[in-house]
């Protein structure tokens, strides 16, 4: 793997998914998803609306029935666990949009996020966080429903470091910022869990400024993975850079077929390679 | 003014239990999302059983924490094998209320196949009377009220100064983010449940010893008022129902004292309506939007 944005820190256990088909009724939505999450690395799963990419997630997270595949942690089987057992695992989430207790303060938050260490583990990790977060520390009596979207991403990403997870699963934290929120997010937040040891997936729909942030990245089209590689690689691959990015009068590759839903052999004339991810 | 400072004093002992029971009943809304009215029904349950166990010669303060007691665990069973199967089997919030009606209509006419339709009563003596201002209050009023109050407070510090009450409350706000911090949902949801059925046992006793008489009518008719006043708090909202049960109490006392007693529903609603459209979200509902606003 070319990029190197991960600190030095002693490696935690790695996230892992093998050939997982996960959905919804009877189709599945997901097909046959292969992936791994690193530590001390950003994996970033980018795709059209209605790819599977959130689902992909969800499944990871127990929240989607896998019916094939197998999801682990370190090595040992977590497929299909539930979620608060995969958080008493070692698997924090941030999920989209509502990442924050609006009715319980910011401290309350916080000591919700520690909810599985002890009163002593808890306070200690609470200073460890806001010595993370600074910015925190003026804010703590504050209600989370009150904080500007910023704020919010803050509270809810100190929140998910408090049980000092080995991997975090991170569901669009972008959605609903703006440009510059947005950078600040991926650019200091987002590589400062890498950067803590943590493994990183990162779903993302603002695909140019997750990317440029990866480590890794896979794209997922039509449920499949269709590309994998670094996040520049990937970042820098037309067909990626046609869907996602707008890039005028280039060739209409294997990966606009497969989102037409008439692709038979993606991935064999496409993917740039696959260090990092299964 | 007598009339007036004494139906005041009323409306806050009945507004002790509408506060009790209508608590119970926005917790199990805020931790299920299910409007219950089959707690109707366990407030009926609650004060039958005070009576049987009064008639076998336990006295009404045991006999109101055994009630409690039994019905909390019975809140217990009804959530696990009614309401959460369900939950899990995504009927909507509409369909399972009126499965909850229809539990209601069961337990009332359960009451009645064993207890029969005749009115009963517990048959306290009133005791001792208190007189502050014009205010004239039996002793198990003074009891029932201090009671209720206690239990209110209590409620109120174990939201906020337990890890199990912030449990509770992150929870009632959003119980996947909950899950995802550990926290297993599915049991504190059953110890809101089994919190709700102690408050039900509790005011449902409560109701039969300040009521001179009841039948298996009981909780349907106070059904009525514990939903007013949940939704005039804003429902979900623990200082809410709190809050909506003194207001009902105290509104509908008055327009007894001044009007007549055989509309105080009607009072109930009237409120309950004019709230509603003044401020949708009920008095205290949508409390993290106001604090934005205050901050």
């Amino acid at each position: 793997m070319s990029s190197d944005k991960g600190a030095d820190r002693p490696a935690g256990p790695a996230l892992q998914c093998d050939r997982v088909v996960a959905g919804y009724g009877d189709a599945p939505v997901v097909r046959e998803v292969s992936l791994t999450a690193a530590p001390g690395r950003v994996l970033c799963v980018v795709g059209p609306n209605g790819a599977g990419k959130s689902t992909l997630l969800r499944a990871l997270l127990g929240l989607v029935r896998v019916r094939q595949g197998t999801v682990t942690l370190g090595g040992k089987d977590v497929t299909n666990k539930p979620l608060e057992e995969l958080a008493r695992s070692g698997i924090g989430y941030v999920p989209q949009g509502e990442d924050v207790f609006d009715t319980l303060r910011v401290t309350e938050n916080l000591d919700m996020g520690g909810f599985i260490l002890s009163r002593a583990e808890r306070q200690a990790r609470m200073d460890a966080v806001l010595d993370i977060f600074p910015a925190l520390r003026r804010l703590t009596r504050r209600y989370a429903g009150t904080l500007s979207g910023g704020e919010r991403k803050m509270v809810a990403l100190a929140r998910v470091l408090m049980s000092d997870p080995d991997v975090l699963l991170l569901d669009e934290p972008t959605a609903g910022l703006a440009a510059e929120l947005t950078r600040m997010v991926l650019e200091e937040q987002v590589r400062l869990l890498a950067g803590l040891g943590k493994a990183v997936l990162l779903v993302e729909q603002k695909a140019e400024a997750a990317l440029s942030v990866a480590d890794d990245a896979a794209v997922l089209v039509n449920g499949q993975i269709a590309l994998t590689g670094t996040g520049a690689e990937v970042l820098a691959n037309e067909d990626v850079g046609e869907i996602f990015l707008g890039g005028a009068g280039r060739g209409k590759g294997w990966m606009q077929s497969m989102w037409a839903g008439s692709a038979g052999s993606a991935g064999t004339d496409g993917t740039v390679h696959s260090t990092g991810i299964a | 003014m007598s009339i007036f400072v004494s139906a005041i004093g009323f409306g806050i002992a009945s507004g002790a239990v509408i506060a009790l029971a209508s608590l119970g009943f926005t917790l199990q809304f805020g931790l299920s999302n299910t409007l219950n009215i089959g707690y109707g029904g366990f407030i009926t349950l609650a004060a039958f059983t005070g009576y049987g166990l009064i008639q076998l010669g336990l006295g009404p303060w045991p006999t109101m924490a055994a009630v409690a007691v039994i019905t909390g665990l019975l809140s217990v069973l009804y959530y696990q094998f009614f309401i959460r199967r369900l939950i899990l089997r995504s009927v909507g919030l509409g369909p399972i209320a009126i499965a909850t009606a229809a539990a209601l209509i069961f337990i009332d006419y359960a009451i009645v196949a064993v207890a029969g339709t005749d009115v009963k009563s517990y048959g306290l003596t009133s005791g001792r009377t208190f007189h502050l201002w014009d205010f004239v209050l039996s002793s198990t009023q003074v009891a029932i009220i201090v009671l209720a109050l206690a239990l209110m407070l209590a409620f109120q510090l174990l939201l906020r100064l337990t890890q199990l009450g912030r449990a509770l409350r992150a929870t009632a706000v959003n119980k996947t983010l909950a899950r995802s911090c550990g926290i297993r949902a599915e049991r504190v949801t059953s110890l809101a449940w089994l919190i709700s059925g102690l408050l039900c046992g509790t005011a449902g006793v409560a109701l039969a010893m300040t009521t001179q008489a009841f039948d298996f009518n009981l909780g349907s008719t106070f059904l009525i008022l514990i939903i007013a006043a949940a939704v005039v708090g804003g429902i979900g909202e623990p200082y809410g129902a709190v809050a909506g049960g003194f207001l009902i109490g105290i509104t509908t006392e008055l327009s007894a004292a001044y009007w007549s007693p055989a509309y105080s529903d009607v009072v109930a609603f009237l409120l309950l309506i004019v709230i509603l459209l003044i401020r949708p979200t009920g008095i205290l509902g949508g409390q993290a939007r106001r604090r934005h606003v205050a901050t």
